[in-house]
């Protein structure tokens, strides 16, 4: 889904802080809607319609759930999970805003970091733990897939009696593969400039337009307005 | 033939370090991950999550260690698992004990100048409960929700059998077998070591 | 221009030189080839020249080398990299970050362009290499030589005037192979500097000025184009070249011993996604010979061999070992795989332990005897990661037959090989035809094929198109499948030397 707006992610990052400071604000539906609704509007424009509505439709249930049961009296574990769907659901606008900012691309994620003048190490290692990632899963699926054809792949009979044993053949060829890796990615990136000292620029523009400062002023003044009125 | 000087520049060996540190805390990410979506649905399990994970990284984090002996991967690998879980809707304190346990950890292994297997021992022990800040609202939290009275028709005998169901013994019990499986761990690391690491040349 | 005088240099902790009093001058714009056997220093000498070995390794140095005027012991890697691009041998490590886009702009990016500039030389090399189909695609999905298009195109936007790569084309098919051909002829035609080391000199034979024959550490002889192509099989043997020219090969074989066992698969299908990737609709194959199974990238050749393995689940059909249907857990228990990325494979502390791993009862006697027969005695206490590749293979392959395992799968296992190595594996190959084991063996490796495999399958798109025994009627048929883009069929930029 293409998006309407481009939120920088400084502005999400904020939009999640403001989030969590909201969340002890104030309480009850009338008051919690107005933050899921806004935050549900953002995602929308972000080309995350779907997911939008995935989430204002969950709080839709929950709020409804909450108002039904409270009918209902007595009963520990009835309001054991009243109590476990008000704490979702006053939460909701904090997974909103934390599913915005997982919606960045990592270059614009790397890209910011350099912009906002990080320790150029900091940042070395962060977009080295983004990359790598994915390339633990191929990793470890070639060894689980090497260890059944050995005889010593992961069966609940391994687990049970060999527990350490099974972990130390996952592990070691993992972690001795992750050295061999680190040395040839490193002086792939180093030979390509990794640690110049000048500042590193980006193909992708990190830049604040005026829906972002729309989205970090609302939720200011939302607060203000909270405080004021009570 | 002309005489051989010995060379080491350390610029370059730096950022090295730090691609290194970045790809065992990438791994460290990944049992995180794992056991966190193998924990977090399950009752028990949820609150076995940081012994679980103490365990099995341990041998990532002693290895990262030293392999890197610099400042610095220490606190990224405690504290990033703390903003990816504030990320995903999580309350502030998971990134207030997540630099603690970072800023402890880096200074109890700095001690040793990270080659010391005793100081790297307390350095874990310190890390391991970096994610102990996503459980911590289970007993603060708690607090907080009854005195902000969300809920008018909460019964006091609600109240109290959730406080008797969750008592401060569990946090201080889970904080203690975070602390044996840490330990634990570092053993199954030594023994890891000796065997492969060492010599298999790749210290 | 690139100037090494009287260069050695000695790792910490090594027993002797890698580099031992090495002059060599590149001058602008030439193509200089530097081969050798395995351990030659060839890649050593590439790493001196870009400034990894300097930098980011400790040790020994004496000597002088100069790039463009800069002294290379006093550069950072953040100099250097500005005149000096470089191009590694693993497709899977060089890529720093998720997408294509991103990453033909990772160098620029650290340079510190502004992006206009940036966003220009992107588009301009996307152009140049004809890379419109890659661009702003998941790096992950791509296979290696597209990867290995990209790194290239990442350094071609930095613009360094000297190109400095390190077997470029050691993982890489035929057809990868021919488009990194077409990509350093651009380079050359750009008036760059190329220091390249190869094991596989054919597609490189009508691009080089002059080849720089290497041995332990020393410069021994330089070979002009005509000479690399001209050169005899025995003294190809010797010095480890491959062949310069493909088409001149004529392999020295042994007879096939097909035995009496067959495996037979009927109506195998394998889906994955909804997409079915495998449909095999009868395949017999008998042991005691090497069945070479051909393809291109993402024809299903490592699907095939994995649900034949009994590695995958979810295979519908019906196998057959010699007429008794066979379960997926059976034939896991018969086969073995030796992997191309073998450091997947290895699990114990030392090479006799790695060996008897997963087996309950054995004799000394026999492992000793295995051991010997494998060059691997002296080896026996090390640390398998402290092998060679070639090493390391070994010892899975003698773990394959310890473990009793009857069904053998190689994948690519001369990649990156010379000529010497490669002919050993063809020795160890024709072995285990001899004792009657079943051999499947994906390749692209042109002279191997030739000289151990008894007959080809060629999949495509999951489906077997071709299958012949290769005889000398049937001879000319591999070289046409996996060089269509060769002169002698009428490709008129085609590699000469295929």
């Amino acid at each position: 889904m293409k998006e309407t707006v481009h939120f920088d992610v400084r502005t999400k990052l904020f939009l999640l802080l403001m989030m969590n400071i909201l969340l002890f604000a104030g309480s009850g539906i009338p008051y919690e809607s107005v933050p899921v609704g806004f935050c549900g509007l953002l995602l929308a424009l972000s080309g995350k319609p779907k997911t939008a509505l995935k989430f204002v439709l969950l709080f839709a249930a929950m709020a409804a759930a909450d108002i039904l049961i409270s009918g209902i009296s007595g009963g520990f574990w009835i309001s054991l999970v009243r109590f476990l769907v008000v704490i979702l659901r006053r939460f909701l606008p904090v997974f909103m805003a934390g599913s915005l900012v997982f919606s960045t691309k990592v270059s614009e994620f790397v890209a910011c970091m350099w912009k906002l003048h990080l320790p150029k190490h900091l940042i070395i290692s962060v977009s080295v733990v983004f990359r790598f990632f994915p390339t633990v899963r191929e990793e470890w699926q070639a060894i689980l897939s090497s260890m059944q054809m050995r005889g010593i792949g992961v069966s609940f009979r391994n687990l049970v009696l060999h527990p350490l044993m099974t972990a130390e053949y996952l592990l070691v060829p993992l972690l001795l593969n992750a050295v061999k890796i680190s040395e040839e990615l490193a002086e792939a990136a180093l030979c390509r400039g990794l640690d110049c000292d000048n500042q590193h620029t980006s193909l992708t523009a990190v830049k604040m337009r005026t829906g972002d400062l729309a989205v970090c002023i609302i939720p200011l003044i939302g607060l203000i307005l909270k405080k004021a009125i009570g | 033939m002309a005489e051989m000087k010995h060379i080491d520049r350390q610029e370059g060996k730096k950022s090295k370090r730090f691609i290194t540190a970045g790809i065992f805390i990438s791994i460290y990410f990944v049992i995180f991950v794992i056991f966190g979506s193998i924990c977090m649905p399950v009752p028990v399990l949820y609150l076995l999550m940081p012994v679980l994970i103490a365990f099995f990284s341990a041998p990532v984090f002693m290895l990262m260690v030293a392999k890197t002996q610099i400042t610095g991967p220490i606190m990224i690998a405690g504290i990033l698992p703390g903003a990816f879980l504030l990320a995903m809707g999580n309350i502030w304190i998971v990134i207030v004990v997540a630099i603690i346990a970072a800023v402890l950890a880096e200074i109890f292994a700095a001690l040793g100048r990270y080659r010391s297997w005793g100081a790297n021992t307390l350095s874990y022990l310190a890390f391991s409960q970096n994610l102990l800040g996503g459980f911590l609202p289970i007993w603060i939290m708690r607090e907080a929700y009854f005195k902000s009275n969300l809920d008018r028709g909460m019964s006091a005998e609600f109240c109290d059998r959730v406080r008797a169901m969750t008592p401060g013994w569990v946090l201080i019990a889970m904080i203690a077998a975070t602390a044996a499986a840490a330990l634990l761990g570092v053993l199954f690391s030594r023994k890891l070591f000796r065997k492969h690491f060492e010599k298999a040349n790749i210290l | 221009m690139i100037q090494i005088s009287n260069v050695s240099y000695q790792y910490d902790g090594a027993e002797r030189k890698c580099l031992d009093d090495v002059s060599l001058t590149v001058q602008d714009g030439e193509f200089v080839l530097l081969c050798g056997m395995s351990g030659c220093g060839k890649t050593t000498l590439t790493k001196m020249v870009n400034g990894v070995l300097l930098n980011l390794h400790s040790g020994m140095f004496c000597g002088e080398v100069t790039v463009n005027g800069m002294n290379i012991a006093e550069s950072s890697m953040s100099d250097i990299c500005r005149k000096v691009g470089s191009v590694f041998q693993n497709p899977r490590t060089q890529f720093y970050t998720l997408d294509t886009t991103s990453e033909i702009a990772f160098g620029c990016e650290n340079l510190g362009m502004p992006r206009e500039e940036i966003a220009q030389r992107v588009s301009q090399t996307v152009e140049r290499f004809g890379l419109e189909k890659l661009a702003g695609r998941d790096i992950f999905g791509m296979s290696g030589g597209e990867k290995q298009r990209i790194a290239l195109a990442s350094i071609d936007a930095m613009d360094p005037e000297i190109y400095v790569l390190d077997e470029p084309s050691a993982n890489l098919d035929t057809h990868a192979v021919e488009e990194l051909r077409k990509i350093l002829k651009t380079l050359k035609a750009q008036g760059k500097t190329i220091l390249i080391a190869e094991h596989r000199i054919y597609y490189l034979a009508d691009l080089i000025d002059r080849a720089v024959y290497m041995k332990d550490g020393r410069i021994v002889r330089e070979y002009s184009r005509q000479e690399l192509i001209d050169m005899p099989d025995s003294e190809r043997l010797e010095t480890g070249l491959r062949n310069g020219d493909l088409r001149r090969f004529v392999p020295e074989r042994c007879a096939s011993a097909w035995g009496d066992q067959r495996i037979v698969m009927s109506n195998v299908t394998f889906a994955y996604r909804k997409e079915r990737i495998l449909d095999i609709r009868s395949l017999r194959v008998q042991n005691g010979g090497v069945v070479a199974i051909v393809g291109e990238n993402g024809a299903g050749k490592s699907t095939f061999v994995s649900v034949l393995a009994g590695l995958r689940r979810g295979a519908k059909g019906m196998f057959l070992l010699n007429s008794q249907p066979v379960s997926r857990k059976k034939r896991l228990r018969q086969s073995f795989m030796i992997l191309q990325e073998v450091n997947h494979q290895l699990f114990t502390n030392s090479v006799q332990s790695e060996i008897t791993l997963g087996c309950k009862d054995y004799s000394e006697d026999d492992l000793r005897d295995i051991m010997a027969k494998m060059h691997l005695t002296d080896f026996a206490e090390m640390h398998p990661a402290t092998l060679s590749g070639g090493q390391k293979q070994r010892v899975v392959l003698c773990s394959a037959f310890f473990c009793g395992k009857k069904i053998l799968f190689f994948d690519e296992p001369t990649s990156g090989l010379d000529y010497y190595h490669m002919m050993k594996t063809v020795q160890i190959l024709n072995n285990l035809k001899q004792q009657g084991y079943f051999i499947f063996l994906i390749t692209h490796d042109y002279e191997l094929l030739l000289s151990v495999c008894d007959r080809v399958l060629i999949l495509e798109h999951g489906r077997i198109t071709d299958d012949y025994e290769l005889t000398a009627a049937t001879m000319p048929r591999p070289h046409r499948f996996l060089f269509p883009f060769a002169a002698e069929y009428g490709n008129q930029d085609g590699s000469e030397a295929c």
